[in-house]
């Protein structure tokens, strides 16, 4: 009878623990109650005095890469605890995951100070705007000479999220450029090509620079194994025209026509837009691109320059050194060039940027007590100093100094720079140093220099400063815009004629494309 | 008489043991494949992908992958998680399922209906992770072996066998005297050996494969399992720098070829488990069978 009891007593027991498991959500709730209270307290800290006698603690959460931390990074970390007055807590997720880690603590309400993203359009990033999580900055960045000078006008632009004055994101500046070309130049030697002194060709002596690395051995292994080119693998699935800046296409721009502005590639009945597609198409069809395009993946292509299968990718000027040290690993004779780019009808190299000169940024939550020590903190790395130890390093350690000019250890620096997060921070706008490998001979930095320089000369930004407007999360219209790009990718494979892209485009306005270009419109007539 | 037999059986044994030897090189294949991939040279890949043999050997992949530090506090995590884990969660699997195998424990059918509901509803990333930071063990190695650690499926699995076992055994014992943990562990435990191995198995793979909790629940660098560790090491490697909208100058540039990385990271990985697996093999079999006999 006791033993009876007794399991039954142990039964309830065990039943009422089950079911007292749920429930708990204080914890979230007065998280997200404190998310709004947070906010007053934050903008008065704010006034409070910025000087740095006062040592801060700044809890930063960011994707860094690769997961361990070098000397150079240990010692910038260091230097900018030191000039500044700060103790860095930096919150490092794994880098593959950092999405699910940023969700995880956004859920979980210990929010950082600053907190990284890699696009200033991401949605938790706009929606923790207008929840009031992510505050604005706007006063703390007028105090930051460094990021004020050394940042474009147009990114200053696109990190008013909310599209009034405010400034929501210490920008994460990238430099904007027309990419070019690396070529195989012991291809071009063996056919005899002579490259212009600009580095500028026509259409029509791309196209025949393809042929020929295609169809005359230009490897000399007397095979038939070679293709002109491969051009940038798809993130999306679709394949797009190459070179449209050839075309004078130059992505959103002043319009003659209905709209204010507009996009060639949205415009009906655009001849210039079709030119480049049947361009891509005719380079597609003759054989002259690699087969395996439309299945590549992010660094693929340049796998496939190294190998010797293709003589062309595109690339950032900064990288061809790179891409020689690699197709030298598997092929000692392999060198090469840059081709700055295709000139358009009037003999001119123009191409358009892809956004607005900037890769996401670090937003500051409501949480943070001091926001102008946390935007100084960043402002200090664009500073002499700071970008000097980006750039270079640690004195002594990459680099010395002869005078006053630096000079980088070549083995040290190779070693330990590109794996430093010093990379990771922010950069200046107008310096592209940031991306060169310094150790190089100074004639190849010079001759690298000059493309970088190119590139970034012969850019024309677009207007629409990677603007995503509210339609384009719309089902149908995502529906739409992805048949628009089936269409262009079965023209560039030959499957369709160029004039179908008229039809998909009248199909696309009639499905939320009108809206978009509506929206689009709006948005840059609010920033001009 | 028996001659004849044989000459009859010769052809569809024959048969079997082709289509046996058959399955046998599918299976192993892409194991050899990968081995020795992770062993060539990435112009050996390029000339012959589908080699059985290294080609020009190298172990410049293996170099980069334990090049990391990460690697040794990485396989001490998983290492520590993997035998406490497996541990205790074969210890729990027990205990849950010795009183829901007694016919006299009367409220078995509503815990087995309990336990049968977390199989097909449970929570989600979020719910978890704000479940796991309330109790304390956001950013602890334990986060990293509690969750999960009971599995519904192998409680069942283990529950049958117990079923199976004849009841007069556990009367015999109870009649000398014994008492439940006497039998249990004296008795039970000892004639279960097939099952016991079988989900330990399945537990200890489980825990060694597993990255997604830390993911979730841990900020230290230093309490990464191993398979993030590796995960962190091919990503840096491919350069696939996430949103970085196709900017190429964002992109970096690999010492070693990805793909090679990516077949050392799996070798590195699953050796330890290809180690322990025969030991527990010719339990694992019977195991499964007989949890699959009564329900």
């Amino acid at each position: 009878m006791m033993k009876k009891t007794t399991s039954l007593l142990v039964l309830a027991a065990l039943l009422v623990s089950t079911v007292t498991g749920c429930g708990g959500g204080g914890a979230a709730s007065s998280a997200a109650g404190n998310a709004q209270d947070g906010t007053q307290s934050t903008s008065a800290g704010s006034a409070a005095a910025d000087d740095k006698s006062e040592n801060v603690n700044i809890h930063i959460f960011g994707s860094f890469w690769p997961a361990e931390q070098n000397e150079l990074t240990l010692y910038l970390l260091e230097q900018m605890e030191k000039e500044n007055n700060v103790t860095i807590e930096l919150e490092v997720p794994p880098q593959s995951s950092y999405t699910e880690s940023l969700q995880m603590m956004l859920a979980g309400g210990d929010y950082p100070d600053v907190v990284n993203f890699s696009d200033h359009t991401d949605k938790m990033f706009t929606q923790g705007v207008d929840t009031g999580l992510f505050v604005p900055i706007t006063e703390e960045i007028q105090n930051a000479p460094n990021l004020l000078a050394h940042t474009y006008d147009v990114t200053w632009e696109a990190v008013k999220t909310k599209q009034d004055e405010d400034i929501y994101m210490i920008p994460r500046t990238t430099v904007v450029r027309n990419d070019g070309y690396v070529l195989r130049q012991d291809w071009l030697d063996n056919l005899g090509i002579t490259l212009p002194k600009d580095l500028v060709v026509t259409q029509e002596e791309f196209f025949d620079i393809m042929k020929q690395f295609t169809e005359n051995d230009p490897d000399g292994n007397g095979k038939n194994d070679t293709y002109g080119l491969v051009p940038s693998p798809s993130s999306d699935g679709y394949l797009y025209p190459i070179s449209v800046g050839a075309f004078d296409c130059y992505g959103w721009q002043e319009s003659d026509g209905e709209y204010a502005y507009m996009d060639p590639s949205y415009e009906i009945g655009n001849e210039n837009y079709k030119a480049a597609l049947q361009y891509s198409a005719d380079l597609w069809t003759s054989g002259y691109i690699l087969p395996d395009w439309p299945i590549l993946k992010s660094g693929d292509d340049g796998q496939r320059l190294y190998s010797g299968e293709v003589g062309c990718n595109v690339v950032f000027g900064g990288h061809v050194a790179l891409r020689e040290t690699e197709a030298k690993k598997l092929n000692p004779d392999a060198e090469m060039t840059y081709l700055a780019g295709i000139s358009n009808s009037e003999g001119e190299l123009l191409g358009s940027s892809n956004g607005a000169g900037i890769w996401g940024g670090w937003a500051v939550t409501n949480v943070c007590e001091n926001k102008q020590r946390a935007v100084d903190l960043f402002d200090w790395l664009l500073s002499d100093e700071g970008w000097r130890i980006i750039n270079y390093g640690e004195e002594g350690l990459t680099y010395t100094m002869e005078g006053d000019t630096p000079v980088v250890i070549a083995d040290a620096y190779k070693e330990l720079k590109n794996n430093s997060w010093g990379q990771i921070f922010v950069r200046r706008c107008d310096d592209p140093t940031f991306f060169l490998d310094l150790s190089l001979p100074q004639e190849e930095l010079d001759a690298t220099s000059e493309w970088i320089q190119t590139s970034m000369d012969t850019v024309i930004f677009s207007k629409d400063m990677g603007f995503r407007p509210a339609i384009a999360d719309d089902a149908a219209f995502i529906e739409a815009e992805n048949k628009r790009k089936e269409v262009m990718t079965k023209i560039i494979m030959g499957e369709l004629p160029v004039d179908e892209y008229d039809n998909a485009l009248t199909d696309w306005y009639a499905k939320g494309g009108q809206t978009y270009v509506e929206q689009m419109n709006e948005y840059i007539a609010s920033k001009e | 008489m028996q001659s004849r037999r044989r000459d009859e059986d010769f052809i569809p044994r024959l048969l079997i043991t082709l289509f046996v030897i058959l399955v046998d090189v599918i299976m192993l294949y892409p194991i050899i494949n990968v081995i020795s991939i992770s062993l060539s040279s990435y112009t050996g890949y390029l000339e012959n992908p589908i080699m059985l043999f290294p080609t020009d050997f190298s172990l410049s992949a293996y170099n980069q992958v334990f090049q990391y530090s990460l690697m040794l506090t990485g396989y001490g995590v998983t290492l520590f998680v993997t035998i406490f884990g497996t541990v205790l969660g074969v210890l729990l699997t027990i205990l849950t399922a010795y009183p829901l195998s007694r016919k006299q424990f009367r409220g078995k059918g509503i815990f087995m209906g309990l336990i049968l509901f977390t199989m097909f509803f449970s929570g989600v990333m979020i719910p978890s992770f704000l479940l796991v930071k309330s109790i304390g063990l956001l950013d602890t190695i334990w986060s990293l072996i509690l969750p999960g650690c009971l599995s519904a499926y192998n409680v069942i699995l283990v529950r049958n066998f117990f079923s199976s076992l004849p009841d007069s055994l556990i009367e015999a014992a109870e009649i000398d005297g014994a008492n439940e943990p006497f039998i249990l562990f004296r008795i039970v435990v000892p004639l279960s050996k097939p099952i016991i191995s079988t989900i330990l198995l399945f537990v200890a793979v489980g825990y060694w494969n597993s990255y997604f909790n830390a993911i979730l629940y841990i900020r230290s660098r230093e309490l990464w399992p191993l398979q993030l560790v590796l995960r962190e090491i091919i990503m840096s490697a491919t350069a696939m720098n996430q949103s970085t909208d196709g900017n190429l100058a964002e992109m970096g540039n690999a010492a070693v070829q990805p793909i090679m990385l990516q077949y050392a990271s799996i070798v590195v990985a699953m050796v330890p488990i290809l180690c322990i697996y025969p030991c527990l093999q010719k339990y694992f079999e019977k195991g499964i069978m007989m949890g699959a006999v009564k329900g």
